[in-house]
């Protein structure tokens, strides 16, 4: 082991300062013994700080691309959801490097406790990250939820256990590919799944519940023939996702997806065995609208208009509501995933 | 034969189970006192954080009533200033646009029936357009319109409900005494039934009034202990540093006692000492509230002074300005006799809490605005430690704090580390701000969503507020034949000395403010 640094930086009252270790070639014990370490001195005469840590996040490894997009996101962490963070990553070493960081925020006043929260960044070969969980196992806090961030949808868990000790894994599908999905489906058939496109779309799934809330809109739901979703151009994972929903809610088993002159088409097999249909059609919402710009619902007597009302989840912290251990930030995801799923694994 | 409902033909929504938060029916949202401070402040903000938020439905219109020379244009751009001056999340662009062609305004005087059939014509219009919504009535304005306003709107047919439903939202006070609460209640139940008056107490809007019912019944440790074997009292207190402002008008003509104790503190004092209800629902809820507001002990107007302490404040200093006494503030009579502080012991005769008070108190010009419920739990009935001088062996106490910061804190004893054997009380603390994300939604917020939605459960019911009157009556009729006026403090000051009598019995104190 080699320590390379062990540095205080801006002591005082400085906001916020940063206490960093780097070593290589470490084990769980030496990062353990040395967290134990950076906690202890950061306490001191005259200065009152805590700990706050709500839970263990696990940053899964991504590439070069997303590691900025990580770092704006951790970064902004101790804000609003001080963690244990461990960051994964990949190197062709053949050893477990470490980085150790603990973040205070010392408010200046007598008397006021400043918080503290710790990062831990772990660089290992490949072979030592398909056995990551148990390395990760003794670093964990005991008695927190443990969160898996996986930043890129389409990168894998690359050791199933990590999948046990974690209560649910983040993700967000509008960062990727639709063809994502799929992936994600088998992943919420283990384990809850919070995806920020789905919080997006909030307003959507009130929005189509409140349209048939009235008594003679739910009897018109039998007779939907064609149910017309306009996406935002950008992507169709969301508008997917949405009718996933739309048809594990009302039973419609997924058929297949066509795609021809631009257009988009998903069927779907009633529970009367009759034919029912989503048209995807992409439009501008200008940002701000979760993905989707409108839902008609349509039977051959009458149709259902559900339109864009308002800014929807723009100004939301969804990376921090995601992080939340509420299961309800999940609620009805598994199966509009899986009829997602089911409709490209159906396509022509 | 069996008769068959409407909810066993119609199939249940599908969708619904999957939301978080549900979106209102289409609604008419009618604001009477538009072009008022209310609306300014509360109400129009209110709206636009609903419209940010997504929880407002498509068909969503509001009608602003007011006496002012506006037309739709000019309502629009004072909704728009005064959504830029206190929205708690600013403005922007997108939602405003949104919400801007949906708002009207209707000129007229509230005696005048012709207001209340152009109203009709206009909400009919807005039917006609879409999908028949439900109309709520917000009554922004002075108390003395709000029975004229409902029997106005019941005579041209919008209390109706035979096709959506139809609220009425007032704000307290609900009366200035028993009778006239009584009265208040009567002349309003002529034109809406019970079940469409929604009366705003703001107070139980707030995110730790609400949380004190999930503290209470939903953490196994506290229930067992919440009653007068362990708790030896409770402290109800809220403090503000402001003066009245310009309030006299009001104010001097209700003090303290009607302004807070009345209302806010009444319900406080409820829903810290009321049973488990069984649901969550309004008509659970509030059943639960009312009995424990029957078992507060009615004081004879001779018992009133050895358990009700009024004060007013004198001139001083706070926040570090000088300011005036209460005598002195704009518009107040010089003589005035207004209660600016109450404080108060209120026995709970049931067998919960027979024999341990609730000490409530209020007051303006006060150190610090706080808002707090404390309880006093019992001493350790033997120490262990004995022949030692171990340090302050305080009793736990859970505080849980409304106003400014919202949380909660216990105060237990631990061991000071070293090799004698010190103690001293240390605090564990919740704070919403550390646990929770963003901001929590302004209690009109949640209140204007709650009657929007239909759930009476954070307002007040009729005879809750009768039970409230019943209880300060008695203090009223003595203070208004009592020739001794209220205590004078000092502003700034913790209060009338009086007060810290009320309480001086074995060793307690009041909680510094």
């Amino acid at each position: 082991m080699t320590p390379a640094t062990a540095s205080p930086q801006g002591a005082g009252e400085e906001l916020p300062e940063r206490t960093r270790w780097v070593a290589q070639g470490v084990s769980a014990d030496d990062v353990n013994a040395e967290l134990d370490r950076l906690h202890r001195a950061a306490g001191g005469p005259g200065r009152i700080l805590a700990l706050a840590r709500k839970l263990n996040l696990i940053v899964l490894p991504c590439p070069d691309r997303c590691e900025q997009q990580v770092e704006q996101a951790l970064d902004g962490l101790g804000t609003h959801t001080p963690s244990r963070t461990l960051v994964l990553r990949e190197h062709g070493r053949d050893r477990i490097d470490a980085s150790l960081a603990m973040d205070c925020r010392a408010p200046a006043g007598a008397g006021r406790v400043g918080l503290c929260h710790d990062r831990i960044v772990l660089s290992m070969d490949a072979g030592r990250l398909e056995h990551a969980a148990s390395l990760l196992a003794p670093l964990l806090v005991s008695d927190l939820p443990t969160v898996l961030w996986l930043p890129e949808p389409r990168s894998a868990v690359p050791d199933p256990r990590l999948l046990e000790r974690g209560q649910y894994v983040l993700v967000d599908s509008g960062a990727g590919d639709y063809e994502d999905l799929r992936r994600l489906a088998a992943l919420a058939a283990v384990i809850r799944v919070h995806d920020l496109a789905w919080g997006r779309l909030d307003y959507w799934r009130a929005a189509v519940a409140a349209a048939f809330e009235p008594g003679e809109r739910r009897s018109l739901l039998s007779t939907i023939t064609e149910v017309e979703l306009r996406y935002e151009r950008q992507g169709l994972q969301a508008a997917l996702l949405l009718a996933g929903w739309i048809a594990a809610r009302v039973g419609w088993q997924a058929g297949g997806l066509e795609r021809s002159n631009g257009t988009v088409r998903a069927r779907v097999h009633r529970a009367d065995g009759g034919e029912a249909g989503f048209g995807f059609a992409a439009a501008e919402c200008g940002g701000g609208c979760g993905g989707v710009d409108r839902v008609v619902f349509r039977s051959r007597s009458d149709q259902v208009v559900v339109p864009r009302s308002g800014a929807t989840s723009s100004l939301r912290n969804l990376f921090a509501e995601a992080l939340q251990p509420q299961p309800t930030f999940a609620r009805g995801y598994a199966p509009a995933v899986t009829a997602a799923a089911a409709m490209l694994d159906g396509e022509a | 034969m069996t008769a068959v409902t409407q909810s066993e033909i119609l199939p249940e929504n599908p969708f619904a189970a999957d939301v978080e938060e549900a979106l209102p029916p289409p609604t008419t949202l009618v604001i009477f006192g538009a072009t008022g401070d209310l609306a300014a402040r509360k109400l129009l903000p209110a709206v636009y954080n609903l419209r940010l938020g997504g929880l407002l439905p498509d068909g969503f219109h509001v009608i602003g009533i007011g006496r002012s020379e506006s037309g739709d244009e000019a309502f629009r751009a004072h909704a728009r200033d005064a959504i830029s001056s206190y929205s708690r999340t600013g403005i922007d662009d997108d939602t405003w646009q949104s919400l801007e062609p949906r708002l009207e305004f209707l000129r007229g005087n509230l005696d005048d029936p012709k207001l209340y059939e152009s109203l009709a014509e206009r909400i009919a219009k807005i039917d006609a357009d879409g999908q028949r919504a439900q109309r709520v009535f917000y009554l922004a304005v002075s108390p003395s319109f709000f029975a004229r306003v409902a029997q106005s709107l019941s005579g041209v047919g919008l209390s109706d409900e035979s096709e959506a439903p139809s609220r009425l939202m007032i704000e307290k006070p609900f009366g200035r005494d028993l009778e006239s609460a009584l009265e208040l209640n009567t002349e309003i139940s002529e034109a809406f039934v019970e079940s469409q008056v929604f009366r705003i107490d703001h107070y139980l809007g707030k995110e730790t009034v609400q949380n004190l019912q999930v503290m209470r019944f939903a953490n196994g440790i506290l229930e067992p202990v919440w009653n007068r074997r362990y708790v030896e009292h409770v402290q109800i207190t809220m403090a503000e540093d402001i003066g009245i402002g310009r309030r006299a008008g009001y104010y001097d003509s209700a003090g303290a006692i009607r302004d807070v104790i009345q209302n806010h503190l009444m319900q406080l004092l409820a829903l810290t000492a009321m049973e488990a209800p069984v649901r969550f629902d309004a008509n659970t809820l509030r059943d639960e509230k009312v009995k424990l507001l029957r078992s507060v002990r009615r004081y004879t107007a001779a018992e009133v002074p050895d358990y009700v302490v009024r004060g007013q404040y004198g001139a001083g200093w706070v926040g570090g300005e000088q300011v005036p006494a209460y005598v002195d503030e704009e518009s107040v009579p010089a003589d005035s006799r207004t209660d600016t502080y109450v404080a108060m012991r209120v026995e709970v005769d049931n067998w919960r809490w027979a024999g341990t008070p609730f000490y409530l108190r209020c007051g303006k010009r006060l150190p610090r605005r706080v808002t707090e419920i404390a309880v006093q739990f019992r001493p350790v009935p033997h120490l262990p430690f004995a022949g030692a001088d171990i340090g302050e062996v305080e009793p736990n106490q859970l505080v849980l704090s409304v106003q400014p910061d919202e949380g909660a804190s216990l105060r237990l004893v631990a061991k000071v580390p070293g090799q004698s054997m010190n103690v001293r009380p240390v605090q564990m603390e919740f704070k919403y701000g550390a646990s929770f994300l963003g901001d929590s939604p302004e209690a009109y917020e949640r209140l204007l969503h709650d009657a929007l939605m239909g759930d009476a459960t954070l307002f007040t019911r009729s005879d809750e507020v009768a039970e409230e009157w019943r209880i300060i009556q008695p203090i009223l009729e003595r203070w208004e034949s009592d020739p001794h006026g209220p205590e004078i403090y000092e502003a700034g000051s913790q209060g009338p000395s009086e007060a810290d009598s009320l309480l001086a019995i074995r060793g307690r104190v009041w909680r510094q403010i």
